[in-house]
């Protein structure tokens, strides 16, 4: 190296390269410059190597820069990615958790609502004290009445009056066995109905159900729809051939709605003069399954006897619209102790009733102004 | 045994990394030294631009150092890497006339900062060669850069691109340089 300075040491390429990149020992790199202060074609050739080499070194920190960048960017792109994607699976989450938890806590509530309201009106007591009413002091003398019910109760019942229908009979026979079939089969029909949409007739329903098996609160009885002129042939059925003067008594009683003309023969009517009951009306679409017997014959009417403090209540399960004013001046008329005419508008309906109903029906009226 | 244990250390780990050019290490230090830089920067009339400017610059002089052998592990890189930027950013700021604070006090300077290469950086020929490189070809550019910016060995250069030697190296670096001072030439006309 000592010689280098006194000739153009530029013109080795690997020389020139590692003088231009550093790469040269101090000394060998200060005899280099003693001949680049002397030689202008040396200095060009360094000048021009170093500028090769800081133009690639720029070039390279400048490539190298720019990708750091791309990936910082990338990198923060994708951590943005996964931080959106757990903010909406976050936000799903809770939105369905909200909905199934509403759905979950409304139903149960309106379930529960319901439970409450059944549980509430199967358990509403009924005063079991008959209302005293001053048609009981126009009654006849109840020794009369015990005879004559209890010889209508031998007698061979009328066609015509059909039988009382579920529940309470005649005195003879035996409720338990009877409740009991129909416990099972009103808890097999109210369990049907469970998923019908509760509304207030449905309710009604239920709780006509439940009476209809064994409670002597109310009894469904079927009714025969009597036409006017087969007013005299109802009558006929109604009573022994042999009253013929009472049968024209207890038309003319009818028509006139005078208090009923006790029969001679069989028994000896309860009660005094008609009276307005609580009538009222549903459709047939809504009479319980349990009634809907086979042996129904037409036009007959299926009807839930209902009794309470208050009063009785007879529910018509009709498909023909009765206007509210013919049920509102529906009206009641004993013909004997176990048999009824109500009187709805231009219809009557004949009904076999328990005497007991009877009694009671006569005894409870609700009395209507 | 000792550089067993030398790779144990995190700093050890990311220079064994840039060593075998993997460029995440940078991604690693980038997001690890981004807030002190950040405060240093915005503390001395600077932005959060020029802080993200400086930080990459001072990782990429690492880079530098690390691929070229010419990086002694005397302390932490953090130390480096606050160092080097604190140099830079006190010569930008002489540059735009600005007045620096107490923080760049010239008592806690190292000189960690490239010497030459700092002054050439700044003029316009070596923007002139930057361009010319852009127009010589991939192979060469890659060859180039290697060799002069990396400064990795013929036989280093010749296992990364694919070549058969050193020699082969040799010849074509000839080659692509001959190549780039003719486009050099052209561009000065």
């Amino acid at each position: 190296m000592a010689e280098l300075h006194n000739i153009h040491w530029t013109n080795d390429e690997s020389l020139l390269e590692r003088y231009a990149l550093g790469q040269l020992r101090a000394e060998e790199v200060a005899q280099l410059d003693k001949h680049l202060h002397e030689c202008e074609q040396c200095q060009n050739a360094v000048r021009g190597e170093q500028d090769i080499v800081a133009g690639v070194r720029r070039a390279g920190r400048d490539a190298l820069k720019r990708r750091l960048a791309q990936r910082l960017e990338h990198k923060s792109t994708r951590d943005v990615g996964w931080y959106r994607i757990a903010g909406v699976a976050a936000a799903i989450v809770f939105l369905v958790t909200v909905g199934i938890y509403n759905r979950w806590f409304f139903q149960s509530g309106t379930q529960q609502a319901d439970v409450l309201e059944k549980t509430d009106k199967v358990v509403e007591p009924l005063e079991p004290t008959p209302i005293e009413s001053p048609q009981a002091e126009k009654a006849p003398a109840k020794q009369g009445m015990a005879e004559a019910t209890k010889s209508a109760a031998e007698e061979k019942r009328a066609p015509g009056l059909t039988e009382v229908g579920s529940g309470a009979k005649g005195g003879g026979l035996d409720q338990k066995k009877i409740s009991d079939s129909e416990a099972d089969r009103a808890r097999r029909v109210e369990f049907a109905q469970t998923n019908k949409p509760e509304r207030e007739s449905a309710k009604e329903d239920k709780l006509a159900l439940q009476a209809g098996a064994s409670r002597a609160d109310q009894i469904w009885v079927q009714g025969t729809v009597i036409v006017d002129h087969d007013e005299r042939r109802a009558a006929d059925q109604a009573m022994p051939k042999n009253a013929e003067g009472a049968k024209d008594a207890l038309i003319k009683s009818k028509r006139e709605a005078r208090p009923s003309i006790s029969l001679m023969g069989r028994s000896q009517s309860v009660g005094g003069e008609s009276q307005n009951v609580e009538v009222s009306q549903r459709p047939l679409s809504a009479l319980p399954p349990v009634q809907r017997s086979d042996r129904q014959v037409l036009p007959s009417v299926q009807t839930l006897l209902q009794r309470d403090a208050n009063g009785v209540r007879m529910v018509l399960y009709l498909d023909s619209l009765v206007s509210k004013k013919e049920l509102d001046q529906a009206s009641v008329q004993t013909i004997r102790e176990d048999s009824i005419i109500l009187k709805v508008g231009h219809q009557r309906i004949g009904y076999r009733i328990p005497v007991d109903w009877n009694e009671q029906l006569a005894r409870r009226i609700k009395r209507t102004k | 045994m000792k550089s067993s244990l030398f790779f144990l250390t995190p700093d050890a780990k990311i220079v064994d990394l840039i060593r075998k050019g993997d460029e995440e290490a940078l991604v690693i230090l980038y997001e690890s030294n981004r807030k002190p830089i950040a405060a240093f920067i915005s503390r001395n009339n600077g932005t959060m631009d020029d802080a993200q400017d400086m930080l990459q610059e001072s990782l990429v002089i690492l880079w530098e150092r690390v691929r070229s052998g010419r990086f002694e592990y005397k302390a932490k890189l953090s130390t480096f890497i606050y160092a080097t930027v604190k140099n830079m950013w006190s010569h930008r700021l002489r540059q735009r006339g600005r007045e620096s604070s107490n923080d760049l006090d010239p008592e806690e300077h190292e000189d960690y900062s490239p010497s030459i290469l700092e002054s050439l950086i700044a003029t316009e020929q070596a923007k002139m060669v930057r361009d010319a490189l852009e127009k010589i070809g991939e192979q060469c550019r890659k060859l180039l850069l290697l060799f002069y910016w990396e400064e990795l060995s013929m036989e280093e250069i010749a296992s990364q691109l694919g070549y058969a030697n050193a020699e082969t190296v040799k010849a074509k670096k000839y080659q692509c340089k001959k190549a780039l001072e003719r486009v050099l030439g052209t561009m000065r006309e």
